[in-house]
């Protein structure tokens, strides 16, 4: 190759390149600074550069080591170094290497230019993105007051930007949907009993160490906490009993001594009789109960008439199963590890009673405090550093009528319900919101009746998002920023105040690509622009390095340690001197403060209402490789579970004539259909409801490799019942039939319905 | 400088993000006397569209887009198996700009961008390092490029996104003829 100009343009093409000044342009390259091509020689991730950090696929936080090499994260591996999960992570933890390399990934600031929802964007600085987000927020502050503001929020990534809306004086500075469409029932049931949120980001029970377990519809196995996990199976390969109680044959029902497959909505009448059963038979631990309960009494008189046989009527179950149940647990108390269960917002009415009849039952079994039971959470001590929120404490001034208003047990946590924000949105009533940010949650694919959600954004004056992948939420905002993955950035301390305590933090791996920012970077900006006093540091480092200088320690010497360093634990306490974290240091069976409210302060049974004739209640959960719908387009993920199925029960499915694998497509009570989705025929669920793994079926186009794969529970969950305690909103009060090709196929009812749990009625068109 | 490097740089700005009208009414022309030079019919392109829709398009050709990203221009994308950002196809690119002492201005952007290593060749070309040039576009440029111009192409993209990407095409295919590369 001689010519340097081998290819002759005509005159008219010179012309008018040159008219575009292309010789005088430059701008892409600069001298190397480096010549050496610094991946090396060794394969894979041999001789790689780690870097321990805090995992954030799901919500667990497992301490993890990234390799990197070249600049270039090649590896995943839990930290060797922590007491919790040792070299181990799960599936969605080695699949971080995905996420930050996703061609799908956020990149640069968008601006919306088609219609909300359409997904057409453009791109833009990150000063008009964040002028025009600063801008909407102080408009419509202005124009209608500081509540017509909102913020849905979820994980470290929404922290900072939280204490912004707070700064700027809504009572809607957060609305966690992990809060109201998940942990919010038993978080307060235990906190009301035992003064301590024995369920909420972690659960304080300790399975490695009891002699029998109970579990009520839990996802564990199905949905990986690693460290929950191993504590699990360390206490099932000790030799302890399991019982679980699940209308699903799950993963961990696979692993019980009994399996009961209990009618949905029926487990407090089962946990009542059970309750009932132990106190009769004398099979409590009396001391335990009179030096540290409150409302013994009042629990038995409220409890006598829940029968074994009543309550095997009611739950669908055989009264010799559910006997030896409690008779299994009773005989290993007080090391009994009653559950306290994750997920809870189930029916709207009675969640918060299903998980004060746990915390009940586990009490009377004296199995708090003591091993094998509800443990005490470690206190780490954390310095807080002054630049990691606002300045000045800022007073919100409640509206005359809150959001919060009809919910009296919300109080103790942040937050305003999701579905009062969205209704308030809708109508106006009690006050006008206008605006909404959302932070690291995917509001249409979890928050209840998507339809309404999307209806109620249309009615925004302004919506905009931080986010990392273009989801749901993005394609309906007006501004989306792209956030920087957790392995791109710091977060606060994190410590772990469970079995094996540790106190560890997040630190990029690597530096964000694009022109990707960190949230505190953001919230920085946006506080700037605003005139609020907030987030005073240069930079994460700084404040880091404060919360960290109280402890003694410094980033660099907390590194030179592996990144982690444990802390002595203190879970068990002497059951003579138990000091609930209560007013009276005492475990309240009968919570007073329910009773002022008009509510039952001893669990009822009230029944929640059982299919229409036609159809199965739609029940759903998690599958091992998937964090909700927030990992469905990461391509080693996607290929271990593309797709999730339909369970029907064998039964019900031969009478209507759908095989394993039939395409098919699940219609609700108000008509709503899913996608199509394949039939996963079994005897692992019981004939009256139809189960889905959640997460599936995203409607966003824009993630190439989740779209339309599989069908979306939320997109048929259109029914909701209000929890009168703390305004969660039900999941499981829906109902569905299948259509096969066009014809719709009645639901046989094998198992009938009691005369005392009452029948949902179909509105008639 | 020379007029093939110019052509090149003109391409490398093409497939930058539009934030000129005048660069596209132009460059427009520009297209229209490359296609003729080089043999290849050309379409129907309205220079007024205003700067907005071709903004939108090129987000949703290149960055994120309704059916997902429909061609990221990126060589790792499509060199690397897992079909990924920031790997293999950007260490090729990286070890072919270190050689000459070169590196892309910007850290945060992958080195492998398609108009990255347009600017390159005209670097290539203006500085007369013709095996060099050879051997970046006929071992790593030429490898991926086609693949990137069939995903493109297929999403009926905007006339101009869309001439702009023949265009390039043959001209490094020419690339490859004049050093005797099939």
């Amino acid at each position: 190759m001689k010519r340097r100009d081998f290819l002759k343009f005509s005159a008219s093409t010179a012309l008018a390149l040159a008219a575009l000044d292309m010789d005088k342009k430059g701008g892409f390259f600069k001298a190397a600074t480096s010549y050496a091509k610094e991946t090396g020689s060794l394969p894979g991730s041999l001789g790689a550069k780690e870097v321990p950090s805090v995992c954030e696929m799901c919500f667990w936080r497992c301490p993890i080591v990234g390799k990197v090499k070249g600049g270039r994260l090649v590896k995943i591996e839990g930290n060797p170094k922590s007491p919790a999960n040792g070299t181990r992570v799960c599936a969605r933890g080695n699949s971080g290497v995905q996420l930050v390399y996703d061609p799908d990934r956020l990149k640069y600031p968008l601006k919306r230019m088609g219609e909300r929802g359409e997904g057409k964007w453009a791109k833009i600085s990150w000063d008009e993105a964040l002028d025009e987000v600063a801008h909407n927020m102080d408009k419509v502050r202005k124009k209608y007051g500081p509540h017509a503001l909102a913020y849905f929020d979820h994980g470290a990534s929404a922290e900072f930007t939280r204490e912004i809306f707070k700064a700027l004086g809504t009572e809607n500075y957060s609305s966690e949907p992990a809060f109201f469409q998940c942990v919010g029932p038993v978080a307060i049931a235990y906190l009301d009993t035992m003064g301590f949120v024995v369920s909420g980001t972690r659960q304080y029970i300790d399975m490695a160490n009891a002699k029998a377990i109970l579990l009520v519809a839990s996802h564990i196995g199905e949905n990986v906490h690693v460290s929950h996990v191993k504590e699990f199976i360390e206490g099932l390969s000790k030799g302890a009993k399991l019982v679980v109680v699940d209308p699903r044959f799950s993963a961990a029902a696979n692993k019980a001594d009994i399996y009961l497959p209990i009618r949905p909505g029926t487990d407090t009448a089962l946990l009542l009789a059970w309750i009932n059963y132990v106190i009769q038979h004398g099979l409590y631990e009396k001391e335990f109960v009179e030096r540290n309960c409150i409302g013994f009494d009042k629990v038995r008189a409220a409890v006598k008439d829940y029968t074994l046989e009543w309550a095997a009527k009611i739950c669908d179950l055989d009264v010799k199963d559910i006997e030896a149940a409690i008779k299994l647990l009773a005989e290993n108390r007080p090391h009994v590890a009653v559950h306290p269960g994750r997920h809870s917002t189930w029916y709207g009415t009675g969640d918060v009673e299903r998980h004060h009849a746990l915390s009940i039952l586990a009490s009377i079994f004296g199995a708090v405090g003591q091993k094998g039971g509800i443990y005490f959470p470690t206190p780490v001590k954390k310095a807080h550093a002054h630049c990691a929120a606002c300045s000045e404490e800022h007073e919100i001034e409640e509206p005359d009528v809150s959001l919060r208003d009809n919910f009296p047990f919300v109080e103790p946590l942040p937050g305003t319900p999701t579905g009062a924000i969205i209704e308030a949105t809708l109508t106006g009533k009690p006050y006008p919101i206008r605006l909404w940010g959302i932070n690291g949650v995917n509001i249409i694919q979890t928050i209840p009746d998507p339809y309404k959600t999307m209806e109620a954004i249309k009615k925004l004056d302004f919506i905009y998002c931080e986010e990392m992948l273009p989801g749901e939420t993005a394609i309906w905002s007006d501004i989306v920023l792209p956030s920087a993955t957790y392995l791109e950035r710091y977060d606060a301390l994190h410590a772990y105040d469970g079995l094996t305590p540790y106190l560890t933090v997040r630190q990029p791996v690597i530096e964000p690509p694009f022109e990707v920012k960190t949230p505190y970077w953001i919230a920085k900006e946006l506080a700037k622009r605003l005139g609020l006093k907030c987030f005073t540091c240069e930079n994460e480092r700084e404040f880091i390095e404060e919360e960290l200088k109280e402890l003694g320690h410094s980033l660099e010497k907390l590194n030179q340690e592996g990144g982690l360093i444990t802390i002595k634990p203190n879970p068990y306490r002497s059951p003579d001197k138990l000091e609930m974290p209560t007013e009276s240091g005492k475990i309240l069976l009968y919570v007073e403060d329910y009773e002022d409210e008009d509510l039952d302060p001893v669990p009822r049974f009230v029944p929640t209402p059982a299919p229409p004739k036609g159809y199965a209640r739609l029940i759903y959960g998690r599958v091992p490789v998937h964090t909700f719908s927030r990992t469905m387009n990461n391509l080693w993920l996607h290929n271990e579970w593309p797709e999730n199925h339909a369970w029907i029960n064998d039964q019900v499915a031969k009478k209507i004539g759908i095989k394993d694998g039939d395409e098919i497509v699940l219609e609700n009570q108000d008509g709503r259909r899913s996608n199509p989705v394949k039939a996963k025929v079994t005897p692992g669920i019981r004939p009256d409801c139809i189960y889905l793994p959640h997460g599936f079926g995203s409607k966003s186009k824009h993630l190439t490799k989740a779209y339309g794969k599989g069908a979306s529970d939320q997109f048929l969950i259109t029914k909701t019942v209000t929890d009168p305690f703390m305004g969660s909103t039900s999941k499981r009060t829906n109902f569905v039939r299948i259509l096969k090709g066009e014809k719709a196929l009645e639901i046989p009812e094998l198992r009938p319905v009691p005369k005392e749990i009452p029948r949902f009625e179909l509105k008639r068109a | 400088m020379s007029g093939n490097g110019d052509a090149f740089r003109f391409l490398a700005h093409g497939f930058q993000y539009p934030e000129e009208q005048e660069f596209i009414e132009i460059g427009w022309e520009v297209l229209k006397g490359l296609s003729h030079d080089l043999g290849l019919p050309i379409g129907q392109f309205d220079t007024s569209t205003e700067l907005p829709v071709l903004q939108t398009e090129y987000v949703r050709l290149f960055i994120n887009s309704p059916t997902g990203v429909v061609a990221p221009p990126y060589a790792s994308y499509y060199i690397s198996r897992s079909q990924l950002l920031f790997q293999e196809g950007a260490d090729e690119a990286l070890c072919f700009y270190r050689e000459v002492g070169m590196e892309p201005e910007s850290g945060m952007e992958p080195p492998d961008h398609i108009a990255t290593e347009l600017a390159f060749v005209s670097y290539l070309l203006d500085s007369g390092n013709s095996e060099h040039l050879l051997r970046f576009v006929s071992q790593h440029l030429m490898v991926w490029y086609p693949k990137f111009l069939d995903r493109l192409l297929s999403a009926r993209p905007a006339e101009w996104y869309c001439q702009l990407g023949r265009v390039t095409g043959v001209m490094l295919k020419k690339i490859m003829q004049e050093g005797g590369v099939q």
